[in-house]
């Protein structure tokens, strides 16, 4: 069920993994070990997960995903090395080695911004690095060109 | 003249005699079976050398109390420098006032009087002072190292957060926290700053 901009920040956030350990400070807790974070119909899977409070302990002010990261909300996902997920914002922001895939089609670049309320991914280049989009047209393997 | 008679004669009463005291020693030192000096002890009294009613056990450094030990009873092994004790509260102050109090419980304990640790027992529950409660079936706290370790299973909660998993090192000198398997965290409303 796709979720609303206001209901998502409010969803509880379940996070397993192997391992945890927090500092104490409270201001860091690190999941490791095949970890799967879920809220609402967004899951992230990944090898480490870093979790940043904020002024007020056990307030998640950001996650960092890393290691293998794979993010999937409905028929979307996207995969890189490492992505930063706002929950205020509704945004995960994927980096190092960035794609992304709605369906059949695909897109890379240097930084994908994956929009979690608005069903909108930015795809950005870089000098190192363009953006390559691979669509596949709908119905696609029919051959327009030839006669049958 | 002494005869061989008279010579045997003499030899057996000796021994006669000799029979006789030893009974008599005897009779002294043991008393019958079933007769008991005192009211039937029981089996931990009569291993525990001494039992006490309610004891209070510190550890303090540089002036400040590190921790705190308080049983309603305690029955003190010496051969194994141990002490077993009921109805426990152990709470231990870090370095770092800011950082809170931490007061576990439990029904049963034993503190080793020789390496300062206490294994509480029985289902333990912990409470920190800023609203984090913890429950386990046993713990083990270090005492030279400030550390509280399990193997068992371990549930954290306060208002934010529930998190449970299998295995846990609390270091309380600097509150880090390390939960070592088997790790599910729910962090609810997930609201942020």
């Amino acid at each position: 069920a796709v979720v609303s901009p206001a209901q998502r920040s409010d969803l509880p956030i379940q996070i397993k993994s192997n391992e945890l350990s927090s500092d104490g400070a409270g201001k860091v807790a690190t999941f490791s070990g095949s970890v799967v974070a879920r809220q609402g119909d967004v899951t992230i899977f990944c090898d480490r997960l870093v979790v940043h409070y904020g002024a007020k302990e056990r307030d998640i002010s950001k996650v960092e995903a890393q290691g293998n990261v794979r993010i999937v909300q409905g028929n979307r996902q996207g995969l890189a090395g490492r992505a930063l997920f706002d929950n205020q914002a509704g945004t995960i922001v994927l980096e190092d080695n960035p794609r992304i895939s709605q369906g059949s089609d695909t897109i890379t670049g240097k930084v994908i911004t994956f929009y979690l309320n608005e069903q909108k991914s930015v795809v950005t280049g870089g000098t190192d690095r363009r953006v390559e989009a691979e669509i596949k047209p709908k119905g696609a393997g029919i051959d327009v060109g030839t006669k049958p | 003249m002494l005869t061989a008679g008279k010579i045997r004669l003499l030899l057996a009463l000796a021994i006669v005699a000799a029979v006789v005291s030893l009974i008599v020693m005897s009779m002294k030192k043991f008393p019958t079976h079933g007769q008991s000096p005192s009211a039937v002890a029981t089996d931990g009294e009569r291993q525990a050398e001494l039992t006490l009613r309610g004891i209070r056990v510190n550890e303090s450094s540089n002036g400040s109390t590190r921790w705190l030990l308080i049983a309603e009873k305690a029955e003190y092994d010496t051969k194994r420098s141990q002490v077993k004790l009921a109805d426990v509260r152990l709470s231990v102050v870090p370095v770092d006032a800011k950082l809170g109090e931490l007061v576990l419980t439990s029904p049963t304990a034993t503190y080793n009087t020789g390496t300062k640790d206490v294994n509480l027992a029985g289902g333990v529950k912990a409470r920190s002072s800023k609203g984090m409660e913890f429950t386990t079936r046993s713990v083990r706290f270090i005492g030279s190292h400030g550390v509280v370790t399990t193997v068992d299973p371990v549930r954290f909660t306060d208002d934010l957060l529930t998190l449970e998993g299998n295995g846990m090192e609390f270091n309380v000198a600097t509150s880090a926290l390390k939960v070592t398997s088997d790790v599910t965290a729910t962090y609810r409303g997930g609201k942020s700053q």
